[in-house]
């Protein structure tokens, strides 16, 4: 049932972790999800944290918005990794 | 033994006989708080795995096959035993029934925008795309390795940037189209090299808003894929 334009095997797999990993409820109070031995992302109810690619993400766009709004809003942002 | 939570459901529906999630285990409920939640028994710490991963979305789309819309719960969620699990469903009991309420009857779409320089002229993304590169970007000849790679990375960086305008407008787009459809939709997120958002959509009118979003010509772009219905993860209340 998935799928119905572009359908693609690497996009579906990638929108599942996306999907499984950074979503839904989460009913305990702190968990922490790794992969082998590195810790991904720690979930609590009371302080919001996400996978660290998001928040690279939201900070990049922050530093875009920055830019935008200055003299130098046509000087490409350099990625953060 | 420690109890693996997938989902949690206000009916009685059971799981489809012989249903397996994590590591195998068979999938079976608990009654906490006059909510049923499926699940099933671990014998350590679950940490992610693409089969894992995969094993949780299939229970999660099989709890969406029968009955009400279920709500997904995240990958992880592991409880000491299943006693544990039923003590913390009863401290969200108000929380949870809430979300249940939210997302009953309806299905989790996810569109995903992987090109950003799409073909449709005037959007915003194209023109972004459409700008020459500056300084930053351009290589030269006297550039040392680290330079050129940096301006790989700027030119990169652009991309990934048209790709997320993009994402918005295409956002706009659909909620234009296909608004009185539309039960709840997020903004856009990018993560691993797409850009994507989800659309909340009544289960009789997933096929109507495929329709509405085959007829727009934003869509036609290339670049674009429409996944699922899948259980509604980004309307479960979190993050």
């Amino acid at each position: 049932m998935p799928g119905e334009v572009g359908d693609n095997t690497s996009l579906e797999l990638s929108d599942l972790i996306n999907r499984v990993l950074d979503k839904g409820a989460v009913i305990a109070g702190s968990v922490t999800i790794s992969v082998g031995d590195i810790d991904l992302i720690q979930l609590d109810l009371t302080v919001v944290l996400t996978a660290i690619e998001t928040v690279r993400s939201a900070e990049r766009r922050r530093r875009e918005l920055e830019l935008g709004r200055g003299a130098n809003a046509d000087v490409p942002v350099l990625p953060s990794e | 033994m420690p109890t693996y939570l997938y989902c949690l459901r206000s009916d009685g529906e059971e799981p489809p006989e012989g249903l397996t999630g994590v590591d195998g285990g068979v999938v079976r409920t608990i009654e906490a708080a006059g909510l049923v939640a499926w699940v099933s028994d671990v014998s350590e710490k679950v940490s992610a795995t693409v089969d894992r991963v995969k094993a949780h979305d299939a229970v999660c789309g099989a709890a969406l096959a029968v009955g009400e819309t279920p709500l997904p719960v995240r990958f992880g969620q592991v409880f000491r035993d299943d006693a544990a699990a039923a003590s913390e469903l009863h401290s969200h009991d108000t929380e949870l029934r809430t979300r249940l309420a939210r997302i009953a009857g309806c299905v989790e779409l996810r569109i995903i925008v992987t090109a950003g320089c799409d073909p449709v002229s005037d959007t915003s993304a194209a023109k972004m795309c459409q700008q020459p590169p500056g300084d930053a970007e351009t290589p030269r000849e006297e550039d040392g390795p680290g330079t050129a790679f940096l301006k790989r990375l700027a030119h990169q960086g652009r991309a990934d940037l048209a790709r997320e305008v993009a994402c918005e407008d295409v956002r706009h787009a659909v909620r234009s189209a296909a608004k009185s459809l539309i039960v709840g939709q997020h903004p856009c997120e990018s993560s691993r090299g797409v850009s994507f958002f989800p659309v909340l959509i009544r289960r009789a009118d997933v096929d109507a808003f495929r329709a509405a979003l085959a007829e727009m010509l934003i869509f036609k772009a290339t670049g674009l894929s429409v996944l699922g219905p899948f259980a509604p993860y980004s309307f479960a209340g979190d993050a």
